[in-house]
């Protein structure tokens, strides 16, 4: 082992040009296979595995719905696949954009046996909201909700970053419709217990009086609600949460959000997410972009792979012939062809883990995460530095010391 | 017992009908210890007799004994198994590895030889003070003069204590002033580590310096 290892830290340090040529190479060819792996992911899955038809949401002002089921409810790290991954992408850049913002809401309720202060919220129960009698209204909202729905605090504060990225045991930080202002102030800690759940939320602000909300070409009132950034009580830990989108919002009538969205969804080989607005306007037609790019970018991806395999061969190839008198001299001295084989396929493996850096980090950079497995990425590049080595193998075969003594291999 | 004994070798290159028959019921015996020079026309033969010396190529028929041991290699990884601290080659164009320092060139030949890195250090360094080259350890190929890159070549093949050192025209690439410098060196050694030494060469000279001269006949 020491002699492959010595044969090998001599290959990898002693000729840098060459070396960087070939490095150069796999990180190209790396690169390329991830971008095949990707898109082969992408054409795989089917549009209807993530998005559901006709999932339509609306904002008083404008609002659009983009689909629900990946984005809402693929926070489950269960479906931390790679297509989540692109679309937290393409939700960071729909929220980059300067004309729109993005926020969540969902309708919740909070029972009231489950409240354990010595306060009657029986003539809040909002007939409206509630799920059964004994429940009073809870909208979560996300922070950028309060502008999009125009409602106003008429005491205390907003939600801040803060209150969406709470520690274990703190308290549900809520703000209250202007009818619970009677039983609550600013700063009580409302206790929840019940047979399943315990948690407590502390007082934080009181809404305008007659404030509400219209959604789905409904009016909603909030002045009996409870508003918090996650449903009251805490059923599960929120600190793992991953960007979503539910409404678009824009203050401007000139901005096309379809066209933003689907400049995001192209950007990023994603699919193509249909936005409706809340009057009924027929938006202009979804473009299928993306899945075209997805499939060109996938036969250039192929053309590209056969182009550095080839490249890579013909460079191993001319360094094999080159390193033919170094070898023989290692077969003189008793060192035998496997250890000589084996050090070029060890000196391989290096540079594929270093040609796998860039990749990964630019995989970080931009998802945060790996988009295609690893050990699907390492197993092509493997494939690939194997395909290329048969040439090498079949110079060092030709190792023959018979004419490396009559001079016919020369130095 | 001899040390090396060849028995009615025959070695013959091409196919059936036009094949070029080069030895022809060679026999040789050679002692330990002894320093013997084959000499003869270019196509007689000699390098052929030194690649089955070196377990490189086999003989058609015939019988090798290496102390006492009946050779026989049927592959190449068996031949390199055989020559690993067993044969030293020199060569006439040196065979060294131009990124490898004379140092490292030396310590080439003990690789397979098992030892510690630390008497490894030990045994090159005294074989560098033999050669008298000490100063030019850390010295690439490309700058060494051909006296130097022979001796470095010469302290690669003796470095693991083989039984026996094949030279193949070792003084071809040199001056004359050189090659009896290096001549003497090898013969030098060769007495101080008792192994046997057999150098293949057209020249008079060189093989005037051995105990013994072996003439090989062109058929």
């Amino acid at each position: 082992m020491k002699v492959v290892l010595r044969i090998t830290t001599h290959n990898l340090f002693k000729n840098m040009r060459r070396n960087l040529t070939i490095l150069l190479n796999m990180i190209l060819c790396t690169f390329v296979i991830f971008i095949l792996l990707q898109n082969y992911h992408f054409l795989r899955k089917r549009h209807s595995e993530f998005f559901s038809s006709g999932k339509t949401a609306s904002n008083y002002e404008v609002a659009f719905a983009v689909d629900e089921d990946v984005i809402t409810y693929a926070n489950d790290k269960l479906n931390l696949t790679h297509m989540f991954l692109v679309g937290q992408k393409v939700i960071e850049d729909i929220e980059n954009n300067s004309n729109l913002f993005v926020y969540s809401f969902a309708g919740n309720s909070t029972r009231l046996s489950g409240i354990q202060n010595k306060v009657d919220l029986s003539p809040f129960i909002e007939e409206t909201m509630v799920f059964d009698e004994s429940s009073i209204s809870n909208p979560v909202l996300s922070l950028n909700a309060f502008e999009a729905y125009h409602l106003k605090i008429s005491s205390g504060r907003f939600f801040t970053e803060e209150d969406y990225n709470l520690e274990s045991g703190q308290p549900l930080p809520v703000i209250l419709g202007y009818e619970l202002s009677s039983v609550f102030q600013l700063g009580d800690i409302i206790e929840y217990k019940d047979n399943e759940y315990s948690d407590q939320a502390v007082v934080v602000g009181f809404l305008e009086q007659n404030s509400g909300y219209v959604i789905w070409n409904a009016y909603y009132p909030l002045d009996r609600a409870i508003l918090s950034p996650f449903e009251f009580p805490r059923m599960f830990d929120h600190s793992n949460e991953y960007r979503r989108i539910q409404f678009i919002y824009t203050k401007s009538d000139d901005v096309d959000v379809q066209a933003v969205v689907n400049n995001a969804t192209a950007k990023n080989g994603f699919y193509t997410l249909e936005v409706s607005p809340v009057d009924g306007v027929q938006v202009t037609e979804t473009k299928t972009i993306s899945e075209k790019n997805v499939r060109i970018i996938g036969f250039l991806a192929v053309i590209s792979t056969i182009m550095c395999l080839f490249s890579l061969s013909m460079i191993l190839y001319h360094r094999a012939t080159e390193d033919l008198p170094s070898n023989c001299i290692y077969l003189c001295c008793g060192i035998p062809l496997w250890k000589i084989n084996i050090s070029v396929v060890l000196e391989m493996i290096v540079w594929i883990i270093l040609s796998l850096i860039p990749t990964i980090a630019i995989s970080f950079s931009i998802y945060h995460a790996v988009l295609v497995p690893m050990w699907l990425l390492i197993f092509f590049a493997m494939m690939i530095t194997g395909i290329a080595l048969v040439p090498v193998f079949m110079v060092n075969k030709k190792c023959n010391l018979d004419m490396f003594i009559r001079e016919r291999i020369v130095f | 017992m001899p040390f090396l004994e060849l028995k009615s070798i025959n070695k013959s290159f091409g196919k059936a009908d036009k094949s070029v028959q080069v030895l022809t019921d060679l026999n040789l015996v050679v002692e330990k210890g002894e320093q013997l020079a084959i000499m003869g026309k270019s196509g007689c033969g000699k390098t052929t007799l030194l690649n089955i010396l070196a377990g490189i190529d086999s003989p058609d028929s015939g019988k090798y004994y290496l102390d006492g041991k009946l050779i026989q290699i049927k592959s190449a990884s068996e031949g390199v198994r055989f020559r690993r601290n067993t044969v030293g080659i020199v060569l006439q164009q040196f065979a060294l590895i131009n990124d490898f320092t004379a140092y490292e060139n030396i310590e080439l030949g003990l690789w397979e030889s098992g030892l510690s890195k630390k008497d490894m250090k030990t045994q090159v360094s005294n074989m560098l003070e033999k050669l008298g080259i000490t100063e030019l350890k850390d010295k690439y190929p490309p700058t060494l003069s051909g006296g130097e890159k022979q001796r470095v070549a010469i302290g690669r093949a003796l470095v693991g204590n083989p039984s026996l050192l094949l030279a193949d025209e070792p003084t071809g690439s040199l001056d004359a002033g050189t090659e009896q410098h290096i001549i003497s060196l090898l013969s030098e050694l060769n007495k101080e580590s008792g192994a046997t030494l057999i150098i293949v060469t057209h020249d008079e000279e060189v093989a005037q310096k051995c105990n013994r001269v072996f003439h090989l006949e062109k058929h």
